[in-house]
């Protein structure tokens, strides 16, 4: 299978939120991100993700990258 | 009193006509801009200058294009009584002048006494077919300069909303540059064919001076339009890096 094509990064923020009951309003807070920004990245919409970021994601949610990052196959429209 | 009847009637046939330009173009739409429900604040004072000038030149050229089929119907009115229209018009042309075969004309500071070239020609004509061209000529240059105005100050009004880089200018900076690159073809062609049938049904009495077809590419017309397609590719790659950029979180 070629993942180039067929598959997408998947941005697993909701559940990590759910899991750590967090709001996103608390998470803009704790990173410094902004809800907007923080919305785009949810919806998977986002483009690319800054090491500084992730890192300051990742400390907030107490996670790894491998938690809050994974791979899913492109739904056909 | 006939005359005033058919008159009034055109004036009126002619301001429905406008009526319907500014529905069915959504002219309206056109002159306020895209986006002109933001309010934003007016950075560089040399933009807003230069969307002054476009407005200027766009009412400018709106104004020539609605009044030359105007013109042209007062003109034809009035050459029914006098053969002339006793107006110059302006007609692409080369011109040799060979004074030693002109008697009794001498020019000074020159080894030959013979002048050429190619260039605007004035001239006061009772030929219909040169009025008709000149006016066809004229009402097509009015359209393709509106045209290019109107793309011009979409593009200022995105630099004024701080929207330079979105997906509409790299289209509107193509449609310039093909424009102009089909001006740059079609003008000489028109210019040799159109104004050269023109100038053989001029003739003189006297061999010493010529009027001739002339034909001219405007090579820097040309490289223009080419520029302005490339710029279009560049612009497109930047509102790509842009949207890259805005979308890196």
């Amino acid at each position: 299978m070629d993942i180039e094509t067929e598959m997408q990064i998947k941005v697993n923020l909701d559940l990590l939120l759910v899991i750590k009951k967090m709001s996103l309003t608390e998470l803009s807070e704790k990173v410094g991100v902004t809800m907007a920004n923080l919305s785009v990245l949810k919806r998977g919409k986002a483009k690319a993700i800054r090491f500084t970021t992730l890192l300051a994601l990742c400390k907030a949610l107490d996670c790894e990258p491998g938690d809050l990052l994974g791979l899913e196959p492109i739904a056909e429209e | 009193m006939n005359t005033l009847i058919i008159l009034s009637l055109t004036i009126l046939v002619y301001a429905g006509f406008i009526y319907w330009l500014f529905k069915r173009f959504k002219l309206k739409q056109i002159w306020l801009g895209p986006n002109q429900h933001k309010t934003t604040e007016i950075k560089s004072p040399l933009t807003l200058f230069v969307k002054r000038s476009l407005d200027f030149f766009m009412i400018f050229f709106f104004i020539i294009s609605l009044t030359i089929p105007v013109i042209t119907v007062v003109m034809a009115i009035s050459q029914i009584d006098v053969p002339t229209w006793g107006v110059d018009i302006s007609i692409f042309s080369g011109f040799a002048l060979n004074l030693s075969e002109i008697s009794g004309v001498e020019a000074f500071g020159v080894r030959n006494q013979e002048f050429s070239g190619k260039g605007l020609v004035s001239i006061d004509t009772s030929n219909l077919f040169a009025w008709y061209l000149f006016i066809l000529a004229s009402q097509i240059s009015a359209l393709v300069a509106l045209y290019v105005t109107a793309q011009l100050r979409n593009m200022a009004f995105s630099l004024l909303l701080n929207t330079p880089f979105n997906h509409e200018n790299p289209q509107r900076i193509k449609r310039i540059g093909t424009v102009i690159i089909a001006w740059n073809i079609v003008n000489p062609i028109f210019q040799y064919l159109g104004w050269g049938a023109v100038v053989n049904d001029i003739s003189f009495n006297n061999e010493g001076i010529q009027l001739f077809p002339a034909f001219e590419i405007n090579v820097i017309g040309l490289l223009i339009g080419l520029m302005m397609l490339l710029l279009s590719g560049l612009l497109n790659e930047a509102k790509l890096i842009k949207e890259d950029q805005e979308l890196t979180i």
